[in-house]
């Protein structure tokens, strides 16, 4: 019986205390859960104007310490004018009207002397200069033709004295019997002719004789050299005679070349548009790219290089005091708009991409920054040419851009967090 | 032998006369144990200094290490896909090697990571299978699929096996006149093979400078003007680099090698190689592009103090000494000195040094130990005032603590912060036996002197023994049975605790085999002829004088008692609503690992320039040693950082832990000024534990798994939203966030066919001009250098350049890029996540000023509430909080069976179910003191203070037992009646060891406890503090409560046998 009062009265106690225990932490719990159920009620209340539009940019501000720890730079947007361009390619050729080819008048030997030496490839000539002497030469067809002819020609004049001394004693005999009436003043006449018909065929073929002998000694001109001139002034660029060379009729002797103007073939792929109205375009040459040259439209191709795809059209060329060559690979910078455009060159290290676009930072105020989008369709030297969208004096962030765009990022979280409570 | 009372003397091997028959007519097990070893005495006596001798022995030459291994049986396996994208990976690489993997014996589950150009899985496998079979099945599925992946996608292989904790030791090189090509170099061609010969060393990963690469940058203007292709050039380069062997001659003789010498070694001799197009005027190299030495393209980056550097990370082998190993290497790199002097390269080797950690942990701990130990000798003396009774109760701390280093070394049991902390735990409990056996033994020989008739002191030895030694026992194996839940936790908790657990039991049955042998021989051998024993100390008879006056009141009145000890216990219990939850408190390592994340897309080189300004910032702080930061990830390196992540190395120099708290709260205030970028700060072992238990270095890890990437990245930003909200949330991010820059290029088929393309002709033109051919490779002395055909690199830096690249089809036409392929910038992803072979997305964050429980639990209320989830969406909650939730949930159902193992175990040892319950009142007294002494620490429970309730329980048992026993002792033994005057005797001749266990088990704790967050003793702090604050109210309670109600409720019946007679 004690055990049984002391057991009932150990119950008791445990329960009690179990019971002071759960009462003590369901209050904490009320209050917590209290708490919770005013804080969700709270966070449930619909605000629609805090919901946020994850597309929009929402500006970064940033401390005037943290803008100089960062290093953060920003400069103003000055308006330039720009015409873009598009990039062909393509490969220079002479210019006919820039190069003369002296080719020899006749065969001959040519000769060149201390007066007239014959150039070498890369001199600079005058126009009218003498490059050397061709000295006629009869070649073995010719000289053979000669000789017969010659032959002949002397045929001719035996046959032409055998005439003319038959004519004369006939003529003399004629006399004789016109004097005596024998025969008449016209028979008379006629052979007194026909003395003079013979005594003028042998002349001419003792003339012929005389020509034939002096072809046969001096190549045919009767002369002993000629002179071979450039009319135009200019670079000997060939060089194919030397001194002491036999030479043919209308051999190439030597071009000379001017390459102050020269014409570029460029292909213009299908589909590039170009400013059909301008017909200038900057040329740069291959190995020269710190020297583009301006170009002139002059024609439209015939062919294509067959390098590219496209149309071709023919740019000439001033070389302006480069050294250009024809065969030289060149890459054409082609206007595509008639105007040019008025706009802002955006520094490289401005521009940050992010989904989908490129961006700049563009300062709305002192350490408060906005994100604004551009195209990058027009690629400068510089950087990105912009026509729209800023204002002259616009100031952008040109440096640590993209430290702006993590925090932009960051900040965004942090808002809907808190638009969330 | 003889004495001076002229009794016959004690004969080596004891016969039947010599011990009188037990009790029950038969000599038990361990009476015959005892026996022995007093016959034998000065044997046991020199083997124990044997044991002791060769216990230092083995500490000398044991493994230490941080921690255990917490890394379960896991395999990374990599895959370079070099230039896809991350989805190409996905759906290239990844996917088919997890198709293949999954089905392999052992695997729990797999994890990947698709970035560009890389694939990296963690594989884990199932606990308790033998990794080096695991790797052998996993080799076999990865050969198998090898063959089918695309072309260009290189063989997936396995990482070399690492260490659980991983880094040995990171050390950077910086010159200030050596060129960032130099420094890589020297890093890559004279350290890193010279790092990599170490014994124990497996990886060495080299963040920043420059490889030097041969490069023919193509300038495609030329190309097009000189009607050059790709292919051609391609084919010079590689024609001018080729290597050949070319046999050799042999004579009768000799046999004459024949060497060839016909690469193009320098850019001037590769730049003038002639490219012979057919039918066109050779065009050289040089004419269509720049060859140069250049850098190869950068995945990663390293600044060392502020400055450009390269950064060397070591990775210790699968089950290397940590500390051996260090030491092994920091040899090596003295070794080099000259030769870095030589080449004006400063070396930091000590950027993180995880060895440190090691060394201060077990500093502290072996402080601990030896502070304890010398309080544990104080208290002994004083109470016993006796010099021989203390050292042969100390005596137990070495021999007990020593065999169970002994048998852990055996089993392959490394030394750490968890196997010294819980010997450090145990070193109060391993005397607590010997201080019994000798209490006892010390007052029956006193008493025996003061008999008219002695007996042999001998006798009283053997007899005073056995008198407690059913009590010892048995409390003993209470006191490892509560440690069985600690050894039964699986997971990550498990690996961490059960050699804490190991430790501890083996220390404690170390001190019950020493108190069963070496404390009795000692005591035989010291004790029985001093002249002091005659007189009890005068300190115990103080006490027990007062104490029988404290008592006498309150034994007349149980109920008030009781009542009292109710309200205690309510009033224990009601602060339980207040505790936080955390796995693990952080480790005061001296080194922080603040993560710096900025937008995905972001280049190297703007990270590079934010952390060269945190880095001054960070090294303002006087108590900051070094700052390293690695930016991106190492080529073949483990993480698959982007270049837009960085990872700063802090190490500390010598600080306190309150130091330490604040040089993180700095670090963190520092980076909070930073705009653009995320943050967070760790330690290295917390980032380490947190990646093993969920793959993310955060204490919360929210994953998101569905099948659509948009709809996971919606859900995850509304988690990400929704966790920001909450109190106490820091460093919040989305792990794999969209938002990567992307220009997609998709080829028009109908184009390729207009122009006479091949698809694959297309995209080798693309990747070789951005990413780069590699044509061959060039010797430049120990160097190996690739050359490498890419874009000039004007034509890289704009990624609007890519439309206007021209490709050249078979019949020399050249087309813009454009006209081939829709060609447009977009947004997409730096990586892809999937776990079991899901997609998934996870939000990350830590937790600042408010426990990791409370918040998750929060957190799942919110999700719950507010994400709406389409079918096959799902979201699970990882991290500590989840690992800290089933920690918890293991150890109480498994403490709940011990519970009931530990009543069967005292049912069989009182018998009585009313003095089984005055026992069992231990649980609450304990919970008391343990509830409150954790309270007015920092209201924070970990693993650690569970298990150290746990532990409670075990330990003030035994002093329940002891009075209880004694009480039977009384009435079953002597024949006094059971009354109040019984109780009080009792409970006054079990007074001094009573206060003695509990003083010494609680000073040998007080140095841990009081520790705080020094260095080792993070984890154990807690739970000392649990057990010293139980330890007191149970104690007190034991004393003022327990004899009061075992008069009032106990049964003793003097016609029972004493049960605990063994």
């Amino acid at each position: 019986m004690r055990h049984l009062h002391d057991l009932i009265r150990i119950t008791a106690l445990t329960i009690f205390a179990l019971g002071i225990g759960c009462f003590t932490s369901s209050c904490d719990h009320a209050k917590d859960a209290g708490g919770e159920a005013a804080k969700s009620a709270e966070k449930e209340k619909p605000d629609e104007d805090k919901k946020p539009d994850e597309t929009a940019p929402k500006g970064v501000k940033l401390s005037k310490e943290v803008r100089v720890r960062l290093g953060l730079m920003v400069e103003e947007l000055h308006a330039k004018e720009f015409r873009p361009e598009t990039i062909a390619y393509g490969v220079l050729e002479e210019d006919s009207a820039s190069i003369f080819i002296l080719r020899a008048p006749l065969a001959g030997i040519i000769r060149g002397d201390d007066a007239t030496p014959i150039p070498i490839i890369g001199q600079i000539v005058e126009a009218s200069t003498t490059i050397g002497r061709i000295e006629p030469r009869l070649g073995p067809v010719e000289f053979l033709d000669v000789e017969s002819r010659l032959t002949q020609a002397n045929a001719e004049v035996t046959e032409a004295s055998a005439a003319l001394t038959n004519a004369q004693l006939s003529y003399e005999s004629k006399k004789k019997l016109n004097e005596n009436q024998l025969v008449s003043d016209r028979t008379f006449e006629e052979s007194d002719l026909r003395v003079k018909q013979e005594s003028a065929r042998l002349a001419a073929a003792k003339q012929v004789v005389s020509q034939l002998e002096a072809a046969r000694s001096t190549g045919g001109l009767g002369i002993a050299s000629m002179p071979l001139r450039v009319p135009r002034a200019g670079e000997v660029v060939e060089c194919n005679c030397r001194n002491g060379e036999a030479v043919e009729a209308g051999q190439v002797l030597i071009k000379v070349a001017n390459y102050e103007r020269v014409i570029a073939r460029i292909t213009v792929p299908f589909g590039t548009v170009i400013d059909e109205l301008s017909r200038e375009a900057r040329i740069v040459v291959v190995g020269n790219e710190d020297h583009p040259l301006d170009a002139h439209r002059v024609a439209a191709g015939i062919s294509n290089t067959g390098r590219l795809e496209g149309r071709t059209l023919l740019y000439s060329v001033d070389a302006q005091g480069v050294a250009v060559r024809p065969g030289a690979g060149v890459t054409a910078y082609l206007p595509t708009t008639t105007e040019t455009l008025s706009g802002f060159i955006v520094p490289r290290p401005a521009v940050v991409r992010y989904l989908g676009r490129s961006w700049v930072f563009a300062q709305v105020e002192e350490g408060q920054y906005l994100r604004r989008p551009i195209d990058t369709k027009y690629p400068t030297a510089a950087g990105w040419f912009v026509d729209s969208g800023f204002n002259d004096g616009d100031p952008i962030v040109v440096t640590r851009a993209a430290v702006l765009l993590s925090e932009e990022a960051k900040a965004a979280i942090e808002q809907e967090a808190a638009s969330v409570e | 032998m003889s004495n001076n009372s002229g009794e016959p003397p004690m004969r080596i091997v004891p016969s039947q006369d010599d011990f009188p028959a037990p009790e029950h007519g038969r000599s038990s097990l361990l009476q015959r144990l005892v026996a022995i070893s007093i016959s034998f005495r000065s044997v046991v006596i020199i083997l124990a200094g044997v044991l002791i001798l060769f216990g230092l022995y083995t500490v000398q030459h044991a493994k230490f290490d941080v921690l255990p291994d917490f890394v379960p049986p896991q395999v990374v396996i990599q895959c370079e896909a070099p230039g896809l994208s991350p989805e190409q990976v996905e759906a290239l690489v990844t996917r088919p090697i997890e198709t293949a993997i999954n089905g392999a014996g052992h695997v729990e589950s797999v994890r990947s990571q698709s970035i560009q150009g890389l694939c990296v899985l963690t594989v884990v496998f199932q606990e308790g299978t033998d990794i080096l079979v695991d790797r052998q099945l996993l080799s076999e599925r990865l050969s198998a699929i090898a063959g089918t992946l695309p072309t260009g996608v290189k063989a997936p292989k396995m990482e070399p096996m690492t260490s659980g904790t991983m880094d040995l030791l990171k050390l950077g090189i910086h010159s200030d006149t050596a060129s960032p090509f130099e420094l890589r170099a020297f890093a890559d061609w004279t350290l890193r093979p010279r790092l990599l010969s170490v014994n124990g060393v497996a990886v060495v990963s080299v963040f920043g400078g420059n490889v030097r690469q041969l490069q023919i940058q193509v300038n495609p203007d030329r190309l097009a003007a000189l009607d050059v292709s790709m292919d051609d050039l391609l084919a010079a380069a590689r024609n001018a680099t080729g290597i050949r062997g070319a046999g050799f001659v042999e004579t009768d003789a000799q046999r004459i090698v024949i060497r060839t010498e016909g690469q193009s070694p320098t850019p001037e001799e590769l730049g003038a190689v002639i490219i012979a197009p057919q039918g066109r005027e050779p065009v050289r190299i040089a004419d269509v592009a720049n060859v140069t030495f250049a850098a190869a393209p950068k995945f990663g980056d390293a600044l060392i103090m502020g400055k450009p550097g390269v950064l060397l990370t070591m990775l210790s082998q699968y089950g290397a000494n940590t500390l051996e190993v260090t030491e092994a290497v920091e040899q090596a790199l003295e070794e080099m000195r000259p030769a870095l002097e030589s080449e004006h390269i400063t070396l930091y080797p000590r950027l993180h040094r995880p060895a440190t950690f090691v060394e201060n942990a077990i500093h502290n701990i072996n402080s601990s130990l030896e502070l304890g130990a010398v309080l544990v000798a104080v208290v002994l003396f004083l109470f016993l005032w006796n010099l021989r009774c203390a050292i042969i109760s100390i005596s137990a701390i070495p021999l007990s603590l020593l065999t169970a280093v002994i048998i852990m070394d055996r089993f392959g049991i490394t030394l750490n912060t968890m196997t010294l902390g819980g010997l450090a735990i145990a070193i109060g409990e391993v005397v607590d036996d010997a201080i019994i056996d000798v209490e006892n033994i010390y007052r029956r020989l006193r008493e025996n002197r003061n008999q008219p008739h002695p007996r042999h002191p001998l006798r009283v030895v053997l007899d005073a023994s056995m008198e407690v030694r059913g009590a010892v026992v048995y409390a003993t194996l209470i006191v490892a049975t509560v440690f069985i839940p600690v050894l039964t936790m699986s997971g990550l908790q498990g690996r961490l605790f059960s050699p804490l657990g190991i430790a501890y039991i083996l220390a404690i049955m170390s001190s019950l085999v020493v108190a069963l042998t070496i404390t009795p021989a000692m005591c035989a051998v010291l004790l029985p002829r001093r002249a002091e024993i005659a007189h009890e100390p005068k300190l115990q008879t103080a006490l027990k004088s007062a104490y029988v006056r404290l008592m006498t009141p309150i034994t007349h009145h149980p109920w008030f008692i009781l009542f009292v000890l109710v309200i205690l216990v309510a009033g224990a219990t009601s602060l339980v609503p207040y505790f936080g939850g955390e796995f693990l408190p952080d480790f005061t390592e001296g080194h922080f690992v603040p993560h710096v994340s900025a937008v995905p897309g972001t280049s190297l080189a703007e990270l590079r320039r934010i952390g060269e300004q945190i880095s001054a910032d960070l090294l303002a702080n006087p108590l900051i040693a070094t700052v390293e930061q690695q930016i991106g990830r190492a080529e073949l390196g483990e993480d698959t950082f982007g270049p837009h992540r960085s990872e700063f190395h802090i190490e500390l120099k010598p600080t306190s832990a309150d130091q330490d708290q604040n040089v993180r709260n700095f670090i963190r205030h520092s980076l909070e000024t930073y705009p653009g970028v995320a943050t967070d700060v760790l330690t290295f072992l917390g980032d380490r534990i947190s990646e093993t238990m969920s793959g993310e270095t955060a204490e919360v890890v929210v994953n998101v798994f569905g099948d659509d990437l948009d709809l996971l990245d919606e859900k995850a930003t509304q988690v990400q939203n929704l966790l920001s909200s909450l109190r106490g949330a820091v460093d919040v991010q989305v792990v794999a966030p969209p938002g990567s820059p992307q220009m997609l290029i998709s080829l028009r088929h109908e184009s390729l066919r207009q122009f006479g393309f091949q698809p694959v002709e297309v995209l080798d033109a693309i990747q070789t001009a951005f990413q780069g051919a590699q044509v061959g490779e060039i010797n430049s002395g120990r160097q190996v250098i690739d050359v490498v055909a890419i874009l000039d690199e004007s034509r890289r830096t704009e990624p609007e350049s890519i439309r206007t690249l021209l490709l050249k089809n078979r019949d020399g036409a050249l087309v813009p890029l454009e006209r081939l392929a829709d060609i447009d910038l977009t947004t997409g992803r730096y990586m892809l996540l999937h776990d079991g072979a899901r997609r998934r997305q996870t939000v990350t964050c830590n937790v600042e000023k408010r426990d990791v429980a409370s918040f998750v639990m929060e957190a799942k209320k919110e999700v719950d509430a507010k994400v709406d989830l389409p079918a096959g969406t799902y979201i699970a909650f990882g991290g500590s909080a989840k690992a800290r939730e089933d920690a918890q949930r293991q150890l109480l159902v498994h403490s709940a069976i011990a519970i009931l193992g530990i009543v069967l175990l005292l049912a069989v040892v009182v018998r009585r179910p009313s003095n089984l319950l005055l026992v069992m009142l231990n649980l609450p007294l304990a919970l008391i003191g343990g509830l409150v002494a954790a309270f007015l620490v920092g209201r924070t429970i970990t693993v650690g203070s569970l298990i150290g309730f746990v532990t409670l329980f075990g330990i003030t048992t035994r002093n329940s037992i002891m009075l209880i026993s004694h009480y039977e002792h009384l009435v079953a033994v002597e024949g006094i009646p059971w009354q109040i005057t019984t109780a009080l005797r009792g409970a006054a001749e079990r007074l001094v060891p009573i206060l003695m266990t509990a003083l010494v088990t609680g000073l040998g704790l007080l140095p841990i406890a009081v520790g705080g967050n020094e260095a080792g003793r993070e984890i154990e702090s807690p739970m000392a503090v649990v057990i010293l604050g139980g330890l007191f109210t149970s104690t007190v309670l034991n004393l003022l409560v327990l004899p009061a109600l075992a008069a009032r409720f106990g049964t003793f019946d003097p016609r029972s046998s004493d049960p605990l007679l063994l």
